[in-house]
């Protein structure tokens, strides 16, 4: 059981990134690593599942991400951390996806071994449920008014942010707001609809 | 919330400020400052990238659960400890409220559902921390075993605590009394107390 100081939480709080490095360097003390988990948890969550694109994964992804800061922030001369931490999701998040297609294709090869079937199958699961929702998402977002297709797409696909869309559609930024909130709801009940039929 | 937003914010946004973006909720001047820190942090970027497709398909801001990993040197503390859990462990399995020092969240109905309404004020209580002294005076909190010595340091952060449970096994009087002060003092929630001694009880 860890003893726990709130004061010492607190100066940890308060200190920025880079020297929670560097006090890391001269301490080792794990609850710094928790710190950077409490201000980095969401984001590189986030970039996660941009590589994984299931949540799930992307959450055992994250937690092995930051296992490795342990050593990792010890071992690197960081100036700035977070372009570093990027790189380290980026490359563990790749790393893992390599891994996963080679375990893929040998699944694929030795389909009788019963524990290595059992998780393809859970695996294939997974990748026909994004496959549908996926092809439900591309015929939902046709059936939405032009408006909010146009923000839908800009906004959620091609990842404009709200005033790259104001400049593109020469909407107010009101108006791209309620487009792409009214069209986020609609296609919800459009793909529903769509998975339901099928 | 404005003024917050005006002034220039270097930091991250929070998880709460993720999910009034990919609502599109919140101010012009949040949205202004969420976007050029977007601009400007390459991590975000990706990170609301990752989020926006997710986000589009479930209409749910998923979070990494909120779980912190283990290291390695946490580990290696808690091997010294793994003798005396071991035992711990095997009285626990004889008690009736094994199935319970699994759970992080304890309700007391669950806890003192063998003790015929134990305390009715109490059954609807719910805490983080649930204190067990065994038999040969081991301590536990919640699964984990706890060094006299560390009692007094001891304890869980959580803001819906309402309650710390003590349920004491040991035949020693003296020796339970010390512990459960030692409890009272570090913490400002009630502290309730199950002893199959009417001594104890009464404390």
């Amino acid at each position: 059981m860890r003893i726990i100081s709130r004061k010492y939480q607190k100066q940890l709080a308060g200190k920025k990134d880079h020297d929670l490095v560097l006090l890391y360097k001269q301490n080792n003390d794990p609850e710094i690593v928790g710190e950077l988990y409490n201000r980095y948890h969401h984001i590189s969550f986030g970039v996660c599942l941009k590589y994984m694109k299931n949540p799930d994964i992307a959450n055992d992804t994250l937690l092995e991400i930051f296992s490795t800061l342990y050593d990792l922030l010890g071992k690197y001369e960081i100036s700035d951390f977070k372009n570093w931490f990027l790189t380290v999701c980026r490359n563990h998040c790749l790393k893992q996806l390599k891994k996963d297609s080679k375990e893929a294709s040998y699944t694929e090869s030795s389909e009788n071994n019963a524990k290595y079937f059992m998780e393809y199958e859970s695996q294939k699961d997974h990748s026909n449920t994004r496959e549908k929702q996926l092809t439900a998402l591309e015929q939902a977002i046709t059936m939405l008014k032009p408006e909010q297709k146009q923000c839908v797409e800009l906004f959620f696909i091609e990842n404009k942010s709200y005033f790259e869309i104001v400049d593109i559609t020469k909407f107010d930024l009101k108006k791209v707001k309620s487009y792409i909130q009214n069209g986020k709801r609609n296609l919800q009940i459009k793909m529903q609809d769509i998975m339901k039929e099928d | 919330m404005d003024t917050k937003y005006i002034e220039e914010n270097t930091n991250c946004p929070s998880a709460k400020e993720y999910k009034l973006y990919l609502n599109g909720k919140g101010s012009d001047s949040f949205i202004a400052w969420f976007e050029t820190h977007l601009k400007n942090c390459e991590l975000c970027n990706e990170a609301i990238e990752g989020y926006k497709l997710n986000h589009l398909l479930t209409n749910k801001f998923d979070l990494a659960k909120s779980v912190k990993p283990i290291n390695n040197s946490s580990l290696k503390r808690v091997i010294p400890y793994a003798a005396a859990v071991a035992v711990l462990f095997a009285i626990i399995l004889a008690s009736p409220v094994k199935e319970h020092l699994f759970k992080n969240n304890y309700l007391a109905e669950d806890i003192f559902a063998v003790q015929n309404n134990y305390n009715k004020k109490l059954m609807h209580k719910s805490t983080a921390e649930y204190w067990y002294i065994s038999e040969s005076d081991n301590i536990s909190l919640n699964d984990q075993f706890i060094s006299k010595d560390d009692i007094e340091a001891t304890r869980v952060l959580d803001s819906n605590n309402e309650v710390v449970f003590v349920q004491v096994e040991s035949n020693s009087i003296e020796t339970t009394q010390a512990v459960i002060s030692k409890i009272k003092e570090n913490h400002s929630v009630p502290v309730y107390t199950y002893s199959k001694h009417k001594g104890l009880k009464k404390n």
